[in-house]
């Protein structure tokens, strides 16, 4: 059964009067339930604006966005839930009040919210900081709050912006690994965008390859190496024939863009 | 990291007492400063009674006056003013402030409005609040809750208004109804402008009411000092002038104390996590 679906998905911004910007264009995707879909592209290729379309938190400029069937007009958490690329707590509510946001939101009893946040926060390895202001944290945890704000509403897919952005390569494929395993059992859909190659084909099933601005799928991958995985996996021959038809793919998209500057110079 | 955080607080707070000190010194100085310009003007500098009564004079006016009835009559009935005008001022401004924030269309029509409203003199219209009002209690709170509504408003607006889209954002992500956004995320992002809007708030509303006393009352501490001066009762005047500033002084701080900033998740403020609070005046 399918989850998500995009269809001919289109996205243009207007930046100034009369002046139109493609962030993305010709975007056709399935999430099947269950399924894990990872999508990498060049800076700036409209992979958080696909995203967003996915949740509803923007409208597309062309195509549609189904979800079990139904267009998706406006965000609904408890189908979809979001970790955005910049975390986006809210400084002025403690950890474990931000975790509980989304069911506070929901109308959901005292005793409910505090519960439930904190399991999702033990979840992220964060128990101890529930009274903690989200400034007292540094960059990854805060990130990681971010995922058990998103995982507290037990959402059919979780669209995850590059939640693992800011911790450094070690933390990233041990939290990652956990998380991802965790989530497998959960019948959890998820949507992850990630700069790494690695994290790319760890977490996926499916992965989304996306051109240099105006944004389109310039390949899909399929990853299928069995679940439960574990991070030996990274040693196999299948990731890492992936790994260099990805790194091929995405320096291609460089290089195409990189004599622009040299040819505008000097 | 915790270790040296707290260190670093620490140093943080041994400076900040040892600038508090000096603070103190200073002030002191500038008070003696004023009291001896004081006793020199009314001794040898020879400045006329009219003008600026002999210090002790002034202080004994002020002994006389607070074993009087009429005085604490008078003084109940401007504390009484002041806080039920910063009441309104404060529930009316804010309460608007929220509902005019919740459309671009309204908030924009609007904040110019509230923006000239706190810019003009509203004692202008003072003689009018007289007039529909009446001389009593009424027309001071009419007046003062009018000229504090303005700041009020005008700051809670602004403040929601300049709300980060990405909090915003993250509300309708996840599914935020329009009072959780108000309550949830529009105040807790502009939490420090309203607060500035109340304090200024705090300040207006005390004016406002002694002005109003003083122009046209029948009770009050200013009606009070309008009838020393009227009858040429100098050291009483300086005496309700300073026993006004006394009163003004407490009302500003136990407001401030009630309007400070919070950490979020705490019941009262406490003073160890802020110890800077007091300095930030
Ligand atoms: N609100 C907006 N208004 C105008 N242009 C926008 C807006 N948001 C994004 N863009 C533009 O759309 C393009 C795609 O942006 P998007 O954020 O989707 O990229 P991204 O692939 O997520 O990049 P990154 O990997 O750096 O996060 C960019 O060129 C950006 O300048
Ligand atoms: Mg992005």
């Amino acid at each position: 059964m399918t989850d998500l679906r995009v269809e001919g998905l289109q996205v243009a911004y207007e930046t100034r009067p009369g002046e139109r910007l493609v962030a993305c264009q010709d975007i056709s995707l399935t999430v099947a339930s269950g399924e894990f879909v990872t999508i990498i592209g060049p800076s700036g290729c409209g992979k958080s604006t696909v995203l967003h379309c996915m949740g509803g938190l923007l409208p597309p400029t062309q195509g549609r966005v189904l979800f079990g069937g139904d267009e998706v007009v406006q965000p609904n958490p408890h189908n979809a839930a979001f970790v955005f690329q910049d975390y986006s707590l809210f400084p002025w509510k403690n950890i474990l009040e931000n975790v509980g946001m989304g069911l506070t939101f929901a109308g959901a009893g005292k005793t409910e919210i505090a519960g439930k946040a904190a399991e999702k926060l033990d979840f992220v390895g964060l128990g101890e900081f529930a009274h903690a202001l989200p400034r007292e944290l540094s960059g990854g945890m805060q990130q990681r709050v971010a995922v058990a704000r998103a995982l507290a509403m037990e959402p059919r897919v979780l669209l995850m912006d590059e939640p693992f952005g800011a911790l450094d390569e070690q933390s990233r494929r041990t939290l990652g690994s956990d998380m991802a395993r965790i989530l497998e059992q959960t019948q959890r859909s998820v949507v992850l965008i990630t700069h790494s190659l690695d994290e790319a084909i760890f977490w996926a099933d499916r992965i989304i390859v996306m051109s240099a601005r105006p944004g389109t799928i310039i390949e899909e991958i399929e990853v299928k190496a069995p679940r439960p995985r574990d991070l030996s996996m990274m040693t196999e021959p299948e990731f890492q024939a992936i790994r260099v038809r990805l790194f091929d793919l995405i320096q291609l998209q460089q290089a195409k863009k990189a004599p622009q500057p040299l040819a505008g110079g000097r | 990291m915790a270790t040296t955080e707290s260190a670093f607080r620490a140093r943080a707070f041994r400076a900040r007492a040892k600038h508090s000190s000096t603070v103190w010194a200073l002030r002191l100085l500038l008070l003696l400063i004023v009291v001896g310009a004081w006793l020199y003007g009314t001794g040898p500098g020879e400045i006329s009674f009219l003008i600026l009564p002999p210090l002790g004079e002034v202080f004994s006016a002020i002994g006389g006056l607070v074993t009087t009835q009429v005085f604490w009559t008078a003084l109940g009935v401007t504390v009484f003013e002041m806080l039920v005008a910063f009441l309104l001022a404060a529930v009316v401004g804010v309460s608007l402030g929220f509902f005019l924030s919740r459309t671009p269309l309204r908030a924009q029509a609007s904040e110019p409005l509230l923006s000239w409203g706190y810019m003009f003199p509203v004692v202008l219209l003072y003689p009018l609040f007289l007039l529909w009002v009446g001389v009593g209690i009424g027309s001071k709170i009419a007046y003062a809750a009018t000229a504090a509504f303005f700041p009020i408003a005008y700051n809670t607006l602004r403040g929601l208004r300049s709300v980060d889209e990405k909090y915003l954002k993250v509300g309708v992500a996840f599914g935020a109804s329009r009072l959780a956004t108000d309550r949830h995320i529009k105040a807790g992002a502009a939490r420090p402008m309203i607060l500035s809007g109340l304090r200024i708030g705090v300040s207006v509303v005390m004016i406002s009411v002694v002005l109003a006393e003083l122009l046209g009352s029948n009770a009050g501490l200013g009606y009070e000092l309008q009838r020393a001066a009227s009858t040429l009762r100098l050291p009483d005047e300086y005496g309700i002038a300073l026993l006004l500033l006394v009163v003004a002084v407490t009302l500003q701080r136990v407001l401030e104390l009630a309007l400070r900033p919070r950490r979020p998740g705490q019941k009262a403020p406490s003073r160890a996590t802020e110890p800077a609070a007091q300095l930030d005046e």
